[in-house]
């Protein structure tokens, strides 16, 4: 029997397409684990400082690419007394605290950060670190214009704490314009942020209580 | 495709850019087409990866031709393709992350992308490696100035900017931003302007 002819035996045999299928499939997912396993510490670490980038903004504090340094030295983890909030001491002695949210948007869950005063009243800053909205309309929450409108708003005391109302409306206290087409991202980030300014409140309420 | 097919690279070229362009001549992977063109970087990224996956998927398809039963064949072209993608995905993961949430499922769904399936079928299921290297990357680079065509207007009418840059005028207050555009019914607008402009622009083959 010549190499060909037993080649062709071979391949002419009923489980032949089962074996090779194994084989293949194997091969390739190995090469796939290995690329995983390769890259899993820098996705990590990416995840990572995408939290701590969101969390130094929410404070009010830009620092580009030295992310870590600045997180792991100017901010305190969350402890006790701080409803889960990162804390933030400025210059002037003044705590800001940069608490995390999340919650259902309208395609997955929004992940971020908002930073606010001591009192409880005034926002700081918000970042967010996840979120997969529509990119050009929901996604436009990432946006340094969007997330600009947060700075230095005052909130109302209860349960609202803010509102998104739509552009081109007059805003009054504790009121933020919204984006034009994204009523389904702003309606639910409204709620995600005003249930995590109520618990983080109350929770603040029994430290000092 | 008219029976023969041409195996030069200049007949490679033509077909799949130009006369059987996958986009407006066989309207294949049109799923992404509506899905990731209302910007312009998020388009081009997607598009280098069609270009990275059908390329090499269509060349390993090749290279196992000759030991890939014909019935299994298509469980292994899937195998081929989603092995393709994952790689791209992981890189975009571990080296470009902000562009890895922009995309968000869309490059793992390249997987199911029709143009990838169907230029594995047609063409590197029984062609050569490098005719099918050729006719991959043709194709995709087909798909990628279509897809392009489409996004630079949606992107330019509905929110002002090209590449996140603003563009004078429609970026100000004298241009009414056409949100519909970056919404994705603008998509299905647009995508049946760009067909039936290319196919206007190219004259009606079939008869």
């Amino acid at each position: 029997m010549t190499a060909a002819s037993a080649r062709k035996g071979l391949r002419d045999r009923a489980e032949y397409p089962a074996v090779y299928m194994f084989a293949v499939t194997l091969v390739f997912t190995a090469i796939l684990v290995g690329l995983a396993r390769g890259t899993q510490e820098r996705v990590e670490a990416n995840r990572r400082i995408r939290f701590e980038r969101a969390v130094l903004r929410a404070a009010g504090l830009d620092a580009e690419g030295d992310v870590h340094r600045v997180f792991t030295e100017r901010l305190e983890a969350p402890s006790a007394g701080t409803g889960g909030a990162y804390v933030y001491r400025a210059a002037d002695g003044k705590a800001v605290y940069a608490l995390p949210f999340e919650g259902q948007g309208f395609w997955d869950v929004i992940k971020g950060v908002i930073g606010l005063d001591a009192d409880g009243e005034t926002v700081r800053g918000i970042a967010f670190y996840e979120q997969r909205e529509t990119p050009g309309l929901g996604a436009e929450i990432t946006t340094p214009a969007f997330r600009g409108r947060f700075e230095g708003l005052g909130l109302k005391v209860g349960a609202r704490a803010l509102a998104l109302v739509p552009a081109g409306t007059p805003a009054e206290a504790g009121e933020v314009h919204a984006i034009t087409g994204a009523t389904q991202t702003c309606t639910r980030l409204e709620k995600i942020l005003n249930d995590a300014i109520a618990a983080w409140r109350a929770a603040a309420g029994d430290m000092s209580g | 495709m008219n029976g023969k097919q041409n195996t030069s690279v200049r007949g490679l070229a033509r077909e799949g850019l130009w006369d059987n362009n996958p986009i407006f001549r066989q309207i294949l992977g049109i799923c992404s087409t509506l899905a990731v063109t209302n910007m312009v970087l998020n388009t081009a990224v997607m598009c280098a990866a069609l270009i990275l996956t059908l390329s090499l998927s269509s060349l390993t398809i090749s290279l196992l031709r000759a030991l890939t039963p014909r019935n299994i064949r298509m469980m292994v072209e899937t195998l081929v393709i989603a092995f393709y993608v994952i790689i791209f995905d992981v890189s975009l993961k571990a080296w470009w992350p902000d562009m890895s949430e922009n995309l968000g499922p869309y490059v793992g769904l390249i997987i199911t992308n029709c143009i990838v399936m169907g230029r594995a079928e047609a063409c590197a299921n029984n062609q050569s490696p490098g005719v099918a290297l050729l006719d991959g990357f043709f194709n995709a680079v087909g798909y990628s100035f279509v897809l392009l065509a489409i996004a630079v207007p949606r992107e330019l009418l509905g929110m002002g900017t090209i590449l996140g840059a603003a563009v004078p005028y429609f970026s100000g207050p004298y241009w009414d931003k056409w949100i519909i555009m970056v919404m994705p019914p603008g998509a299905f607008f647009m995508l049946a302007v760009a067909v039936w402009v290319f196919r206007s622009w190219q004259g009606d083959h079939e008869s």
